[in-house]
């Protein structure tokens, strides 16, 4: 196959996989961000704790979406 | 010079990562359990991306003197990192424009072909570029906060 040939494939296949991707990237560095920042010494325990809780369940919701919304349209669409 | 080759590894990572992640959507058109097996490894590319925008933040900041000079550029570390892996991304959506106008007859070229290549490099740049700037200014913060500690 020639390479020139194949942009077709390889093109759609980036468009699609940019569905996923794109939720990965947001969700994966919001829980990357939240868990690994160093915090300052004075900020107080639970707020760091409620911090570091929102930030992992956000970049949770955030990379499942596309999961949830492939699934929802197979039931529901 | 490990400036000039930590931006040459990025470019080179983000134009990578890029063509990975087409044959990773290329695995996905095969079957249901390609579609999984691709989306997972979409997920390990980001990790990944993660990861290795670290480790050039590491190399980078490796070494660094107590100089003003190296102070200031150890605080663009993160955004430096990015912004290399954004490079070789766009590059490689330039690549991608190439090979589309390359196999197009010049009568049907339009907008759209013109655009689709660098317009895909664009968005894989900010995609991909996204988790090495997280990556890279969160290995920036911590050695910035152990060197602070270590000072007092």
């Amino acid at each position: 196959m020639n390479l020139f040939t194949s942009w077709d494939v390889l093109g759609i296949s980036l468009v699609l996989s940019l569905r996923f991707l794109g939720p990965f990237a947001l969700g994966v560095s919001v829980i990357a961000w939240t868990a690994l920042r160093p915090s300052r010494a004075d900020a107080p325990r639970s707020r760091r704790r409620g911090a570091l809780l929102l930030g992992v369940a956000l970049g949770l919701l955030v990379c499942l979406a596309p999961v949830v919304l492939f699934l929802a349209t197979d039931v529901f669409g | 010079m490990r400036r000039f080759n930590v931006f040459i590894l990025g470019v080179v990572l983000g134009a990578a990562l890029l063509w990975v992640c087409a044959f990773a959507g290329v695995l996905g058109f095969t079957s249901v359990e390609g579609a999984t097996y691709s989306a997972l490894l979409l997920l390990v590319i980001v990790l990944a991306d993660v990861v290795l925008g670290g480790f050039l933040a590491r190399i980078l900041l490796s070494g660094n003197s107590a100089s003003r000079r190296s102070r200031r550029e150890a605080r663009g570390a993160g955004l430096f990192v990015g912004g290399s892996v954004f490079v070789g991304a766009v590059a490689s959506g330039l690549f991608l424009g190439a090979m589309i106008l390359f196999d197009t007859p010049a009568s049907q070229r339009n907008l759209f072909v013109f655009a689709a290549g660098p317009g895909l490099g664009l968005v894989y740049g900010m995609v991909l570029g996204m988790p090495a700037v997280v990556g890279a200014t969160l290995v920036e913060m911590r050695r910035g906060t152990r060197r602070r500690g270590s000072r007092r």
